[in-house]
């Protein structure tokens, strides 16, 4: 499932002195899939962005176009519900949204509201639930009894078991310890690969970005500013500099490396990608 | 979803009313609730409005921006006027319907009603617009200070209020963010029979409740490990200094009270 996104603009508070145009005319697309970035300054409009994915938010004028449905600035809710199962955001934090008694009965609570039996859904969270590593016995448990890192990976299913087309990622690893935070990002990989779902990544971690995404979308205050392959865009230090965005630290290494003389030919898309790459280039 | 929701809310900004000192204008608003119910015709229905218009030009607030803002009481509005306009007798019948009639005293007593909270609100508002939630307290705590000697707890108080109004927009943004969660999950309370709505409630309070007793668990650590003990010993780091534009304001405001008092029937 394709969304493709037509002069779309978005104003908050219109005609009250807090008005406030936080997106600008943007036409872009995202495809199936792909694993896309986002990224920009603070405030350059990513989340609102990704809100207008899944119709939290409609657009003030313009139209984004979910597969066959179009969210005008006047589209029906019976629309925008059948695009909120397609289209799934992980928001950052997501462990706040868990409300109830045991975690089973919470990850299901997202596809009964979308029309699935109680059995079906209790079988298609089971099996989400399992895919996450998350223990059978805690499936009784109150999700409030849980770590913060295991109340992330049942709000993460809960979203799954919804089965979208696409999966928005908002800042998914905010406050998680580095090795959670590689677990969580590889867990998401390995989502997208094997059951090909479209992943959009919003962050300011430029290191996954380089290392995960296929292609990126920088905003800067409220435009879309530049859009292509994260390979080719992230190595451009003057073009990350323009818009306040930091370089990839292998990127960084890389360059420094190539500056002292030496030759290297790839970029790897991480620092564990570099010492295999290169291991031996070096004499210590 | 409560973009345009103004209750409880300050907007910075520079303008006489902005300036006066939070005393005098917690004083006035008082005054004014009085003065409010002086009103009971015609001509001191539509003083009062001037009056109250005049101050929102004064202090730079468009008018539909500020009624829009208060959409939120638009209910207890509306059903003041219906009972109004139902249960008060007297003038001619307007409307026989066999089981209930409308008469004139039942309009002109339901508009002068609703006027009267429109007012109520709009000058409560417009107080706390113009006022920092931190000089609205600390002249809370100063006005009742003298209440210390029979042992209340004025500064305690003060502080409850201005930690309840410092967290009344974070309560909002949390409440909005769980609400997006919830509905990027399907849950739909916006639309459907009452019923489902209810229960879509649910998974909206529960976190909302979560987070909020978290915060104040986390805010009660922070203040303990300043030190914070109460009242004792406690200087201002900020002064409220009365001048002389307070004392004109209450003086024009006591003015105005005697000159509805004076056209009330």
């Amino acid at each position: 499932m394709n969304i493709h996104l037509n002069n779309v603009s978005v104003v908050y508070q219109k005609k009250t002195p807090f008005e406030f145009t936080a997106l600008k005319d943007i036409s872009t697309e995202f495809n199936e899939g792909k694993f896309y970035g986002v990224i920009g300054h603070t405030g350059s409009g990513k989340s609102t962005l990704v809100q207008l994915l899944n119709g939290l938010i409609l657009p003030t004028t313009g139209e984004v176009k979910v597969g066959d449905d179009t969210l005008l600035p006047k589209t029906k809710q019976k629309v925008i519900h059948r695009v909120k199962g397609r289209v799934g955001i992980v928001f950052q934090f997501p462990e706040h949204q868990l409300f109830d008694e045991t975690v089973l009965k919470d990850v299901t609570f997202g596809p009964i509201n979308m029309g699935k039996s109680k059995e079906e859904a209790e079988e298609i969270s089971k099996y989400y639930l399992k895919r996450l590593n998350v223990d059978e016995s805690l499936f009784d448990e109150s999700p409030f009894d849980l770590s913060g890192g295991q109340m992330r990976k049942i709000a993460l299913a809960g979203i799954l078991a919804m089965e979208p087309d696409v999966l928005i990622l908002d800042e998914p690893t905010a406050g998680l310890d580095p090795l959670s935070h590689i677990e969580t990002m590889d867990l998401f990989k390995s989502i997208h690969e094997t059951l090909g779902i479209t992943i959009i990544l919003v962050t300011h971690d430029m290191n996954d970005v380089f290392n995960y995404t296929d292609e990126v979308k920088i905003l800067s205050k409220g435009t879309l500013a530049v859009e292509g392959d994260t390979h080719e865009l992230l190595q451009d230090e003057t073009l990350l500099k323009d818009y306040q965005l930091e370089v990839p630290n292998v990127v960084r290494l890389v360059h420094d490396l190539r500056q002292k003389g030496y030759q290297l030919d790839e970029m790897p898309r991480n620092i564990q990608a570099f010492i295999s790459t290169y291991k031996g280039v070096f004499d210590v | 979803m409560f973009d345009s929701m103004l209750l409880g809310r300050y907007i910075p900004g520079d303008s006489i009313i902005h300036r006066l000192d939070a005393r005098a204008k917690l004083i006035a608003t008082a005054m004014f609730m009085v003065i409010v119910f002086f009103a009971n015709n015609l001509v001191t229905y539509l003083l009062l409005i001037g009056f109250v218009l005049v101050i929102l030009k004064l202090a730079k607030l468009g008018v539909m921006f500020v009624l829009n803002g208060l959409k939120i009481i638009l209910v207890l509005l509306v059903f003041t006027f219906l009972m109004h306009l139902f249960l008060t007798k007297g003038g001619p019948v307007l409307v026989d319907a066999k089981i209930f009639t409308i008469e004139l005293e039942g309009v002109i007593k339901g508009l002068y009603i609703s006027t009267r909270l429109i007012m109520l609100v709009v000058i409560t508002t417009i107080m706390t617009l113009t006022t920092s939630p931190i000089s609205l307290t600390d002249a809370l705590e100063k006005l009742a200070s003298p209440l210390k000697v029979f042992k209340v707890p004025v500064h305690e108080i003060a502080m409850m209020t201005s930690i309840s109004l410092r967290f009344i927009p974070t309560l909002m943004d949390e409440t909005d963010k769980i609400i997006k969660a919830q509905s990027s999950r399907g849950s739909t309370f916006m639309t459907g029979p009452v019923k489902n709505r209810i229960k879509a409630l649910i998974p909206i309070v529960i976190p909302l409740f979560i987070s909020a007793f978290q915060r104040a668990e986390d805010m009660a650590v922070a203040m303990e490990v300043r030190g914070y003990k109460g009242d004792e010993g406690r200087t201002h780091y900020r002064l409220l200094i009365w001048h002389r534009r307070d004392t004109i304001a209450l003086i024009i405001l006591v003015i105005f009270g005697v000159l509805l008092w004076m056209l009330r029937t």
